[in-house]
């Protein structure tokens, strides 16, 4: 008895392990409807549903069968991989694509720009909601179409990837692909724009070799993946980004100045408090009361702080600045989604959700940030007091309020929102985030301060929009 | 895994084993005559320019006995004096052209501590601080010319420029742009390299200056030739300080004689006829009284663990700082 009551529970744990480990069915059901939920630039996702499919048996329908079963008998090891690599939430590759290049571009800031702090949010945004228009747009065609997947509908056809347990017409991949690709190439015109269209291209072959879509899926995803492009970079090229300003700083003693060690004369987009938001009703709707000038209490209180931790800082706070300092803080919250996304295995639909909604709470962040930034113009803690020791350079742009606190404020709100369970993680994460600007001596207090005030009520309006968009 | 690999990883284990906590092991033996040196790495030097190496013994309160000097090589016996017995640990040290007193020099080469009779000998402590080896995964370096990318567009030059940040942070260990290094006792300093035809006598060394971590080992500031004739920004008189280590070689503002007829802006992604790279990357640790070599005049000194080939890759694209344990001098002690 004893004996059994020990391998019962020895199965248990076996059990239990392997439910914790096994992969779980995206919430794919929970999806079904989401070709109504709320778009960002269509007016809803039935606005371009593109003719119906080709019918089963159909001389279309049978052309598009044996070209899988053609293009299956000649797999190679290079097709194989092109099909492995594709088979992943339709989102993941390209997000991965765009951090990896705002990576590239954050590293020769100053001199070359696309990827300032408000720039880099603004992409973000850009691509995160074309590809979740287009997941959704493409989500009504596959219930009103409900076609079945080519292994499903003949037998000749492998299935060397999971479909989805969806409609394959249109394809989703392709869908995001073309999406994708088409706003990268917009927001990235200096790149191989080539590149992009021929991930696209590879993207929708590999699921017509898995045998997940027909030619006339894609074909139908891709059509779906430009219109919402280009309307996403019609958008784009109206939201004010690229007025091109040049801007005198005040004269007044506390007004920021070029900061060592580059002394860059011109600040990163002074004019993006004008851009378009997203979320909040504009970029100077919740502008922070005026921060304390040199000479008030608040002021020397926090310049002094940010004096004595030039004195003492320890190894571990220059780590916790640096590693905020990388990358935009918004491509920081990004991989933090990506992770977020794999830990409670969202489905395609809910994904792109979570990262449209999380990117355009932190784009309106920035912007709004920006907004106070140049409308106060405050000076930098190092032109406040040269004997200043930073971990860092001082960014090229004012003071208050800062744009880590900003963002990473509004950027947790939404994780809290969509991940519960995490929530005081990630409004922890916010404030080590908003910290490492005073660790660093880029920031007084009060700066971090009114940031954060100001991204939690971006990241308020940003989940009030979440709460009524239709998703379960 | 590789032969370099399995001994690199000997020699961290070893020396990080020999290298921890003070130096109170198990005394040399109280009848010993004679220090027996076996050296991995320790080139003959030219007494002239680099100096000496010279053997010491060190007793528990620190005090050092000199015991001889020599000039290289793998086996070396030296007679201990009779105040050198019972001592605790060896040093090596390279003694600076024209010295002539009886205390170390700063440049402390190899340290181990005395246990039965022998010592392994290593840089861990010695030219580096505490028992901190050299580090394995520093990080990243990456072909990029940023400060003419202002003036002409990106990518501009980006084949002739070398700089020490990682360019994809989320591929290294610490997840940020800075590379780390491990921090070096007084009398040393790392010196950032491009070699052409490494290995070759006819090998172009051209350094890009010295640099050290700051306390927290982070790689972040630039290097001290920074402002040399033809290296770090395009125009050191006019343009503003990078904050990383490494050159543009783009321009030469003060018409610089370039070694072997290179001219700029240099193409470090060259290739020999048969398609091999030419160019490798090397960081190198210096004795610190050649801070002040003359620009052009800069030579490699022995210590040098990191060192990986150029390659094609294109800007951007991060290349993987490689520590090579065989490039770092060790050896073993034994007292008799």
């Amino acid at each position: 008895m004893k004996c059994l009551g020990w391998r019962s529970a020895i199965a248990l744990c076996i059990v239990a392990l392997a439910c914790a480990e096994s992969p779980v069915e995206p919430r794919v059901a929970a999806e079904r409807d989401a070709g109504q939920w709320r778009t960002w630039v269509l007016p809803n996702g039935s606005a371009i549903r593109p003719p119906a499919p080709p019918v089963d048996a159909s001389p279309q329908a049978m052309q598009d069968i044996e070209e899988i079963i053609r293009l299956q008998s000649a797999r190679t090891a290079a097709t194989d991989s092109l099909v492995r690599y594709w088979d992943a939430p339709p989102t993941a590759r390209w997000h991965t694509t765009t951090l990896d290049l705002l990576e590239f571009y954050w590293a020769l800031l100053p001199d070359v720009r696309p990827a300032t702090p408000v720039r880099s949010a603004r992409i973000l945004a850009l691509v995160n909601t074309a590809m979740y228009d287009a997941l959704v747009a493409t989500w009504d065609a596959k219930y009103a179409y409900m076609r079945r997947a080519p292994s499903a509908a003949d037998t000749r056809v492998r299935a060397l990837v999971d479909a989805g347990g969806v409609p394959s017409y249109p394809s989703e991949h392709a869908a995001v692909a073309a999406a994708a690709a088409a706003v990268l190439s917009y927001a990235f015109p200096f790149e191989d724009t080539l590149r992009f269209h021929r991930l696209e291209r590879d993207a929708g072959d590999a699921r017509v070799i898995g045998g997940a879509a027909y030619r006339s899926d894609v074909d139908a995803g891709y059509a779906i993946g430009r219109e919402v492009a280009a309307r996403v970079i019609a958008r784009a090229k109206a939201d004010g980004s690229a007025a091109s300003v040049t801007v005198t700083p005040p004269t007044t003693s506390w007004a920021w100045r070029p900061t060592p060690p580059k002394w860059v004369k011109d600040p990163f987009d002074p004019t993006a408090g004008s851009w378009r938001t997203w979320v909040i009703s504009s970029g100077d709707a919740l502008r922070p009361v005026p921060p304390p000038l040199p000479g008030s209490a608040r002021f020397t209180t926090d310049l002094n702080e940010l004096l004595q931790i030039g004195k003492t800082r320890t190894t571990a706070q220059a780590d916790t600045v640096r590693y905020w300092a990388t990358d935009a803080p918004s491509s920081r919250w990004e991989v933090f989604m990506d992770d977020e996304i794999a830990r409670h295995r969202l489905g395609p639909l809910h994904a792109a959700r979570a990262m449209a909604l999380a990117s355009t709470a932190m784009a309106d962040a920035l912007i709004a940030c920006w907004d106070a930034k140049f409308y106060f113009w405050l000076e930098r803690p190092i032109s406040a007091d040269t004997a200043l020791k930073t971990a860092i350079s001082t960014p090229p742009f004012p003071s208050y309020p800062s744009g880590h606190s900003t963002q990473s404020a509004a950027a947790a709100e939404v994780f809290a929102y969509l991940f519960p369970d995490r929530a005081a993680y990630y409004r922890q994460k916010a404030d080590e985030a908003s910290s490492s600007r005073v660790l660093a001596g880029i920031h007084y207090r009060f700066d971090i301060e009114a940031g954060e005030e100001l991204g939690r009520k971006i990241g308020a309006a940003a989940v009030e929009r979440a709460r009524s968009d239709g998703a379960r | 895994m590789t032969a370099t690999k399995t001994l690199a990883i000997a020699i961290l284990v070893g020396v990080w084993g020999g290298a921890c906590g003070s130096d109170a092991a198990a005394p040399a033996p109280p009848d010993a005559t004679s220090l027996s040196l076996t050296l991995n790495g320790l080139r003959a030097l030219d007494p002239a320019t680099e100096g000496t190496y010279e053997a010491w013994t060190a007793d528990g309160s620190g005090q050092f006995q000199a015991v001889g000097r020599f000039n290289g090589g793998s086996a070396v016996e030296l007679s201990l004096p009779q105040a050198a017995r019972g001592a605790r640990a060896v040093w090596v040290t390279v003694e600076p052209p024209g010295d002539a007193d009886d205390t170390p020099s700063a440049q402390r080469l190899l340290r181990g501590v005395i246990n039965d009779a022998r010592a392994e000998l290593s840089v861990v402590g010695a030219v580096t601080q505490g028992a901190s080896p050299l580090r394995e995964h520093p990080g990243q370096f990456t072909m990029f010319s940023p400060s003419d990318n202002a003036l002409n567009g990106y990518p501009s030059h980006e084949e002739a420029g070398i700089w020490l940040f990682n360019m994809q942070p989320r591929q290294t260990e610490q997840g940020d742009m800075w590379v780390r290094l491990t921090q070096l006792e007084p009398g040393w300093t790392y010196e950032g390299w491009m070699v052409r035809d490494i290995g070759q006598a006819n090998a172009i060394w051209l350094s890009y200056g010295k640099f050290l971590p700051d306390y927290t080992g982070a790689v972040n500031s630039r290097d001290d030739t920074g402002w040399g004739p033809y290296s770090g920004v395009i125009d050191f008189r006019t343009d503003g300080e990078e904050e990383f280590p490494g050159d543009d070689w783009i321009s030469n503002p003060m018409g610089y004689a370039l070694p072997n007829g290179l001219s700029l802006p240099l193409n470090l992604r060259e290739t020999t006829s048969s398609g091999t790279p030419r160019w490798t990357h090397v960081i190198t640790i210096e004795p610190v009284w050649n801070r002040g070599e003359s620009i052009g005049s800069e030579r490699p000194f022995l210590i040098r663990p990191y060192m990986d080939s150029f390659g094609e890759a294109g800007p951007g694209i991060p290349r993987t700082i490689t520590l090579h344990a065989e490039n770092v001098p060790s050896g073993r002690a034994e007292l008799r």
